[in-house]
């Protein structure tokens, strides 16, 4: 099977969506990321990486942080998301180096797919065919295809 | 001086220019200018890898390296983030009382490590201190920045350019104690003083969020706390061989490489894991820089300044201790202290050569030194904690302006020369 047909249509996020809304909506659908719709191009950032932006910049570069920080102030990492857009999220990940560009063509084998995701430590890719995004293929999609 | 000699001179400026316009990486600017120095012949690779007076310093580098390999298991422990939060809850989260304690922390493990070690270990978590507190960060973090560059001055391993006076003018870790670290524990009292002033704007608390800091559990930052024990006392061990130089005689490089392979063995982490912590662009950039300046000594380029630095101050004592020290500072505020301080030994070496009276009690080495580390307190550009700093801020959301870092910057680097000017005259002068 090719990339095409095993897309799932889904909306990519825009840069100017707030944080929260496109966050929760990951939530809801149960997928491992989102995609955001860059001006320069499709980027793909998985669900671990968005924690960087719930975590405060200090705590990410000093994680031993993490362990002084009491249960009562859990709330108050929450707060960091008011006001913030997907924008910022873009900026910080890519300020980690912490994501790479995980879009195969549609054209793209089953073996392709599970290459790029392996490379590029990614739980899910996107889809681009003839120069339009079409979808996602998950990795529990792609090993479904895979092993059965 | 022949042709090949200006070329070399040549060579070094450029070379200095791009360091200090960052047109281009210093590891880059400072190999490629060893590169063609090699190249063209003006050393040979006898002279550039085995020569002590003008290759490449193997002790400055050895001394680097282990240093950085024995921070890099003890950072790991947790201990540092521990002592500021533990240091902040003892001051009750008074924010005068919180900065005077990190100030204190901060130019202590500056004295031990690197200022830049010092201020990435501080900085993240004066942040979370700050924002349990509701406090403005900027003024804490361009504090501990200051504090760093005072506090590494004290030693022979706080500051990289101590090292390379120790090395080239032979001094011990003793005798940093003794002529140094008196001077530095005045200028941080009245640093103290002068933060209560400078930063006043910015110390005020709402007493109501001391419960957010008290509610930190210190405990839970120490990772490892068998590690920490053990790595305590090696690093104890490696202070009392710096200490017992003179009566051992292992070099200090020695003495902190036998302790970074006794470190690595006791902190069960893969040598790739701890290799990361070891900043090979540093000595790189040392390395790129000790064969320039050598190329320098080789031609005589150095000796004919030290002679017009001489003939300018007629070799009388106190005005060369003057000008080392205050145009060590002037120069150090606007480039790196490394490369300055790298070019600078030699000179001294010849002055002190040609009138034997610079160098009475090492009068002259202490001047350069004084000036050099505390110049660089007056700008952001000035040391490599201050962009450090600044560069973690942005991270964090907060912006650190260059005109904002001379408000605190010019003060400081002047009541340190303030201080410093005497000291200087009255004991060595």
């Amino acid at each position: 099977m090719r990339a095409r047909d095993l897309a799932q249509s889904i909306q990519p996020v825009q840069p100017d969506e707030p944080l929260a809304t496109a966050l929760l909506h990951m939530v809801a659908s149960r997928l491992p990321g989102i995609v955001v719709d860059t001006p320069r191009s499709l980027m793909v950032i998985p669900a671990s990486q968005l924690l960087r932006a719930v975590l405060p910049q200090y705590v990410q570069d000093d994680p031993s942080l993490a362990r002084v920080w009491d249960e009562q102030s859990a709330d108050r990492v929450a707060a960091a998301l008011a006001d913030r857009h997907v924008a910022d999220l873009v900026r910080a990940v890519l300020a980690e180096d912490a994501v790479s560009t995980a879009v195969v063509d549609g054209d793209a084998t089953l073996v392709e797919i599970a290459t790029i995701m392996a490379e590029a430590r990614v739980p899910m890719v996107a889809v681009v065919d003839q120069g339009a995004f079409v979808g996602i293929i998950t990795v529990n999609h792609a090993l479904e295809h895979l092993l059965g | 001086m022949t042709a090949l000699g200006w070329i070399a001179v040549a060579i070094f400026v450029g070379v200095y220019v791009l360091v200090a316009t960052e047109r281009i990486h210093r590891v880059a600017a400072a190999l490629g200018g060893a590169a063609l120095i090699l190249a063209l012949g003006i050393v040979k690779s006898e002279d550039a890898f085995y020569s002590r007076e003008t290759g490449i310093d193997w002790d400055v580098i050895f001394l680097l390296l282990g240093m950085m390999l024995v921070v890099g298991v003890i950072r790991r422990t947790g201990v540092f983030e521990y002592l500021a939060i533990r240091a902040a809850k003892i001051a009750k989260g008074r924010p005068y009382r919180v900065l005077v304690l990190l100030i204190l922390v901060t130019a202590l493990a500056s004295a031990l490590l690197d200022n830049v070690t010092t201020i990435l270990l501080v900085a993240p978590v004066t942040l979370l201190v700050c924002d349990r507190l509701g406090l403005r960060p900027i003024p804490f973090l361009i504090a501990e920045a200051l504090a760093s560059n005072i506090g590494g001055t004290a030693t022979l391993v706080g500051d990289p350019p101590n090292i390379i006076i120790a090395s080239r003018a032979d001094l011990s870790f003793i005798d940093f104690l003794v002529h140094l670290a008196p001077i530095v524990l005045v200028i941080l009292a009245a640093f103290l003083v002068l933060s209560r002033f400078m930063f006043r704007n910015s110390l005020q608390g709402d007493p109501s969020r001391t419960t957010a800091l008290m509610a930190l559990d210190e405990r839970e930052a120490i990772t490892d706390s068998r590690l920490l024990v053990r790595s305590g006392i090696v690093l104890g061990a490696i202070l009392l061989g710096f200490l017992l130089q003179r009566q051992t005689g292992i070099a200090p490089s020695v003495v902190a490489l036998v302790g970074a392979g006794i470190m690595l063995l006791i902190s069960a982490l893969k040598p790739r894991e701890l290799l990361v912590d070891v900043e090979w662009e540093t000595l790189l950039f040392f390395m790129g820089l000790f064969i320039l300046v050598g190329a320098l000594v080789h031609v005589g380029a150095l000796e004919l300044l030290a002679g017009q630095l001489g003939n300018l101050t007629g070799g009388a004592t106190g005005p060369t201790l003057m000008v080392m020290l205050v145009g060590s500072a002037v120069v150090s505020a606007i480039v790196d202290n490394i490369p300055y301080v790298t070019a600078m030994t030699p000179v001294v070496s010849s002055l002190i050569d040609t009138h034997p009276d610079l160098g009475a009690n090492g009068g002259l080495w202490w001047a350069l030194a004084l000036g050099a580390d505390l110049g660089g307190n007056a700008t952001i550009i000035g040391a490599s904690a201050n962009v450090v700093v600044v560069g973690i801020a942005v991270r964090n959301g907060l912006h650190i302006s260059f005109a904002n870092w001379l408000t605190f910057g010019i003060p400081t680097a002047a009541l340190s020369l303030a201080i410093c000017i005497p000291y200087v005259l009255l004991r060595y002068g």
